[in-house]
């Protein structure tokens, strides 16, 4: 919202004396941010100067000679362009060395021969901030009725020297975007007298009788007003420069006055030629095939929530949004109507959302404004229009029920944290419009935000100034500990990540159908569809994070950026919600390109890392090797399971898959996590120690082929049958001439008690009959 | 005896052994010099009298040790010599190339863990909830009537008329309110949020939100403005200030809008405050009794806030797009490896 210091001042006069920082002060102490607050520029060498005569140039079609009185001794000749020019209006004159906003500067010069002694300026000549200039106004030149002749104050003719503010309102405050409860507002943080100037004040020349007909789902009040025998002027410039920095174009004398009533109140008017229409109206919703040629000449199609204004069984108007091309006002028009109303705001907003109609007044009409504004619109209408015959209004205004609200006083003072006394609060809040009897507190009829005790505690605010009420520190129990294990283990994840040189990435969750679909790992078939997306790329909610991870490497590789182990943990929906977890690496981490030091990541490598993750839990993921992804190499292919049940996977990514990302030449490999079902399984105490063995441990090395075509998981779980095992691991891999694979693997055995060479013998025997069976050769 | 100079003979040896160029010249060239100079006195010493057998036998002793100090301090010369120039460097220890950092985290995670740190010290519940939320929670709950604005179709993601994509973390929060019967509810929700709106500098339809609530009775502004401000002092440095709009939030009354000093122009006024010298950061204000009612609370005061994460990560860390939040550019990520 646009609001300048002179319009305010017509109500506040005080306002002058008050600096723009108090303003910005004040107006956030009422819950208003100014955005923005606008000058304009100030430019010398202006005068005010009257024009005498007017010629055509002699060597230009387009131009006018002018000779300019510009002060009681001098007349300068002006060549100028502009075809509005004419003899005997005052002007704004640049004179030489004029520096114009835009960086020109004015100097005699000879146009076609003719000495051009100064330029006769159009407004946005003499301020960047032209926005709501009138299209006529942009090729004319500013003609002054009434100004001094020589005056080189000239802003003051046009509002040049008034001040813009750039407000954005609380959104439940519809009522503040009118001047007149802006002004209350603000004369109750400054304690000025104001009122709001009676409703009922109004001064009918005639009558004349309509008849008004509305269903309650569509409008809340409807009131209609004549106005006989318009003039067809143009507002003067001390008007036209007040609407222009209050955001409003001017465009006539009567439309201007009814915007001006516009902007006191909030109460958008619609204007129709009364030889155009009959004196009934009818507010209803669209029928399903209805279409309305609307002031802008365009076609809209209508639908049945859109509310239209009907009169003569013909719709008028788009209620609350634009008028019809054939019932508006126009050069002849003599007579015309004027129609103010309370659309249902809902409807509005749908409407000119749908038609992408933003008009300022299905902006105020958006929201709830209040009948007791339309009444004090309409009293308006008889002060902005006097000298006019202006008829009775025809109403039907429901009057709002008088908000009542029985201040609840030690609830308020708790929750301010204060001790204000009642009287204290109606002393205060009266300068906002409240009227109090006992403690029963009226709201004002426009406020239509105030229904509870919780609601005046915001009011008391405003007086009382929040950054002046001290701090208090909340004294509390600590109570049961929360344990918020999600947030602490997620964490810990993250961190074990890094500590094996992962990054974290944060990618979007929403994505296209096409992109939902590869690589859909754990095969969901219900996936979440967005109804109302705006764009094709957020459809679903994804089921995976390899795609968007993928995406990363896509990008980063465009750059030439090398790259790096990446994992993310993020919501997934399918089949139903799970935290999930996945890690993306490319085959070799490359530490030192000199030195050649490296990290060779694969299925085993990111195996290590789950193991990782497992041992923050406490638990033991099984390895079973698998094809049935479709996504992995299948000899580079493993399911994770927990306690029988699918929680991940680990491979490498076909280079098929890789190819639509660019990525064709690169070996990544991928571990998908599912952490939802592990979360449930944490327990702080996990860990169970065990008492360490203060025997020498023994150690024994053992080698041995494996047939081709031979599972080594096998021999392994034959070895876990083995108790006197207590561990092992494999210390060498060694290929024959006859591509025969032999590992060695070195045994540790449980050492409870001193064993001698016989058990030694023993257990290695057992452990080469585990072997024999599993179809391994021993090399002794 | 015979009289020798054994200076001028060690002298020589020690040449020859400076010229030996590996252990095994060094034994030969001792063994070499021994039997030639060394084993002599010896077996004179066998011949000698008694009486000459003390004289020669020290001079003898004297002599061989001389002798093998020498061999031994050249021996250890060359294995000194050979170690160094058996272990080659095939890198320059002055380069540093190698880049062993851990894995670092996002720069919205970073800042999520900063402010949920502070939560943790006054023993907040944590929660990231659900993602996908009945309308009821994310509107009806917190007081956003049928009518209201910020219900529109056109402002989020819908899955059907009663599921939604959350627009704010406050819908978890009115879920974990419903029907809670503590006296002393302490909750703090993070997480994406989502809004249908397309991306630009500083809008992205997928952003996230710290939101807080604190129930009890008894609770006032002046509580609220102390969490508010210690949080703000927690994440930005104790120097800096906040300041508090009125505003409106359905869920709240009253609401405020809460500026802080401007971390770029410390207050002066700079282009990134619209030379305001302060900074939105957060919204907050008291719970609204009609969102304390929908979830079954009999306490009549609670104290809410919400915060932007996305902005706030900006904010402190100077990014000027939303989106870089979101690129993963590995030029952006490394650079908060240091961080956390």
């Amino acid at each position: 919202m646009l609001v300048s210091k002179q319009l305010l001042s017509k109500f506040l006069p005080k306002i002058y004396g008050v600096d723009n920082k108090d303003i910005v002060n004040a107006c956030s102490a009422i819950g208003i941010e100014v955005e923005q607050i606008i000058t304009h520029p100030i430019t010398d060498n202006l005068v005010i100067g009257q024009i005498l005569e007017v010629t055509n140039h002699p060597n230009a079609d387009k131009l006018h000679v002018c000779k300019v009185q510009i002060n009681n001794k001098d007349i300068n000749t002006i060549v100028c362009g502009a075809n509005n020019v004419v003899a005997g209006k005052k002007v704004i004159v640049a004179l030489q060395n004029c520096k114009l906003h835009d960086d020109r500067v004015i100097e005699y010069k000879e146009l076609r021969s003719v000495l051009s002694q100064g330029m006769i300026c159009a407004y946005n000549e003499l301020t960047p901030h032209a926005v709501f200039q009138s299209d006529e106004d942009k090729d004319g030149i500013i003609l002054l009725d009434d100004a001094l002749v020589g005056d080189k104050d000239v802003g003051k003719y046009i509002g040049l020297n008034d001040t813009l503010f750039e407000l954005t309102l609380p959104s439940n405050r519809n009522d503040l975007n009118g001047v007149l409860f802006l002004c209350q507002e603000l004369s109750g943080y400054f304690k000025w007298d104001f009122q709001i100037p009676s409703a009922e004040e109004i001064n009918p020349t005639f009558n004349e009788a309509f008849n008004i007909e509305y269903d309650v789902h569509s409008c809340n009040g409807f009131a209609v007003v004549k106005i006989k025998d318009i003039k067809h002027n143009h507002s003067n410039w001390l008007t036209k420069g007040l609407l222009m920095n209050n955001g409003v174009k001017p465009i006539n004398d009567v439309i201007d006055r009814l915007a001006y009533i516009t902007l006191l109140t909030n109460i958008p008017t619609a204007i129709y030629d009364a030889s155009k229409i009959t004196n009934d109206f009818v507010i209803a919703k669209a029928n399903s095939n209805d279409s309305f040629i609307g002031f802008d000449n365009n076609k809209y199609n209508l639908s049945i929530n859109d509310i239209v204004v009907k009169s003569n069984n013909t719709i008028v108007s788009l209620a609350g949004i634009i008028g019809g091309a054939d019932f508006g006002v126009n050069d002849h028009t003599k007579d015309v109507v004027i129609e103010l109303a309370n659309f249902n705001n809902a409807n509005i907003r749908s409407t000119s959302l749908k038609l992408n109609l933003n008009t300022d007044a299905a902006r105020r009409f958006g929201k709830p404004i209040s009948n007791y504004a339309i009444e004090l619109a309409i009293s308006f209408i008889y002060k902005q229009f006097t000298g006019y015959q202006v008829s009775a209004p025809i109403t039907k205004l429901p009057k709002a029920p008088l908000v009542k609200v029985t201040l609840d006083l030690p609830y308020v003072q708790q929750l301010l944290g204060t001790t204000l006394s009642l009287d204290s609060i109606k002393e205060n809040l009266k300068a906002y419009g409240f009227i109090f009897d006992g403690d029963t507190c009226f709201v004002p009829l426009y406020r239509q935000d105030i229904v509870t005790s919780q609601d005046i505690s915001e009011e008391i605010l405003k007086f009382l100034n929040i950054n002046e009420l001290l701090e208090a520190p909340i004294q509390y129990d600590l109570g049961k500990l929360n344990n918020n294990y999600e947030y602490y283990l997620t964490s810990q994840i993250k961190s074990i990540l890094n500590g094996n040189f992962i990054n974290e990435v944060k990618t979007y969750n929403l994505v296209s159908e096409q992109r939902l679909n590869t690589f859909n790992l754990y095969k969901y078939t219900t996936p979440i569809k967005i109804d109302n997306s705006h764009n094709l790329e957020r459809a679903y909610f994804r089921t995976n994070l390899i795609n968007e991870m993928l995406k990363i490497y896509e990008y980063n590789a465009s750059y030439k950026t090398s790259l790096q182990p990446i994992f993310e943990i993020q919501k997934i929906y399918g089949n139903e919600n799970e935290l999930s977890l996945t890690v993306l690496s490319s085959d070799t981490i490359n530490l030192d390109h000199i030195s050649k030091s490296k990290l060779n990541v694969n299925v085993n490598y990111l195996k290590a890392i789950a193991n990782q993750i497992a041992d923050l839990f406490g638990i033991k993921f099984e390895y079973l090797h698998t094809t049935e992804t479709g996504i992995f190499y299948r000899n580079e292919e493993l399911a994770i399971r927990y306690s029988g049940r699918l929680i991940g996977y680990i491979g490498l990514i076909k280079q098929t898959m890789l190819q639509p990302y660019s990525l064709h030449d690169k070996n990544i490999y991928c571990l998908s996590l599912n952490l939802s079902m592990l979360l449930n399984l944490y327990h702080p105490t996990r860990i169970k120690f065990n008492a360490i063995n203060k025997l020498q441990p023994v150690f024994k090395d053992v080698s041995f082929f494996i047939n081709d075509g031979e599972k080594i998981e096998n021999l392994l779980n034959a070895l876990k049958l083995l108790p006197f095992i207590d561990s092992y691991k494999f210390i060498d891999r060694y290929v024959n001439a006859d591509e025969q694979v032999s590992y060695t693997i070195e045994f540790k055995f449980v050492a409870d008690k001193t064993i001698n060479t016989k058990t030694i013998d023993d257990y290695l025997n057992q452990i080469y009959q585990k072997m024999v069976e599993s179809n391994c050769i021993v090399r002794k | 005896m015979k009289v020798i100079d054994t200076k001028e003979l060690l002298t020589n040896f020690e040449q020859t052994l400076k010229d030996s160029l590996n252990e095994t010249q060094i034994i030969e060239a001792k063994n070499a010099f021994a039997n030639k100079y060394l084993s002599p006195i010896y077996s004179e010493l066998k011949l000698a009298s008694i009486g000459e057998k003390k004289a020669i036998g020290n001079f003898a002793n004297i002599f061989k040790n001389e002798i093998n100090e020498l061999t031994d301090r050249y021996l250890k010369r060359i294995k000194l010599e050979k170690e160094n120039s058996q272990h080659k460097l095939n890198y320059d220890i002055n380069i540093d190339n190698v880049k062993l950092t851990k894995g670092g985290l996002t720069p919205l995670t970073l800042i999520t863990n900063e402010v949920i740190e502070f939560f943790k010290y006054l023993n907040f519940e944590i929660v990231t909830g659900d993602e996908v939320v009945s309308t009821k929670y994310n509107f009806d709950h917190l007081n956003i009537g049928s009518n209201h604005p910020a219900r529109s179709t056109q402002d989020s993601f819908f899955i059907n008329q009663l599921t939604m994509l959350r627009t704010h973390c406050t819908s978890v929060t009115a879920q974990m309110l419903d029907g809670n019967k503590s006296k002393d509810i302490r909750l703090v929700t993070y997480g994406n949020v989502y809004r249908n709106d397309e991306d630009d500098a500083t809008h992205s339809h997928q952003f996230n939100q710290v939101d807080l609530v604190w129930v009890r009775d008894g609770l006032s502004i002046r509580n609220l403005k102390w969490i508010v401000s210690s949080l703000i002092k927690h994440l930005f440095g104790e120097e800096i200030q906040s300041r508090f709009r009125l505003s409106y939030f359905p869920f709240t009354e009253p609401s405020f809008e809460v500026d802080m000093t401007c971390t770029n122009c410390h207050g002066k006024g700079c282009s990134i405050c619209k030379f305001t010298g302060w900074i939105e950061v957060l919204g907050a204000g008291m719970l609204h009794q009609n969102v304390l009612k929908a979830a079954n609370i009999d306490i009549k005061t609670a104290i809410a806030a919400g915060l932007g994460l996305d902005r706030l990560a900006m904010l402190k860390y100077g990014i000027t797009d939303i989106r870089d939040l979101y690129s993963n550019d590995f030029r952006v990520l490394d650079q908060f490896k240091r961080e956390g």
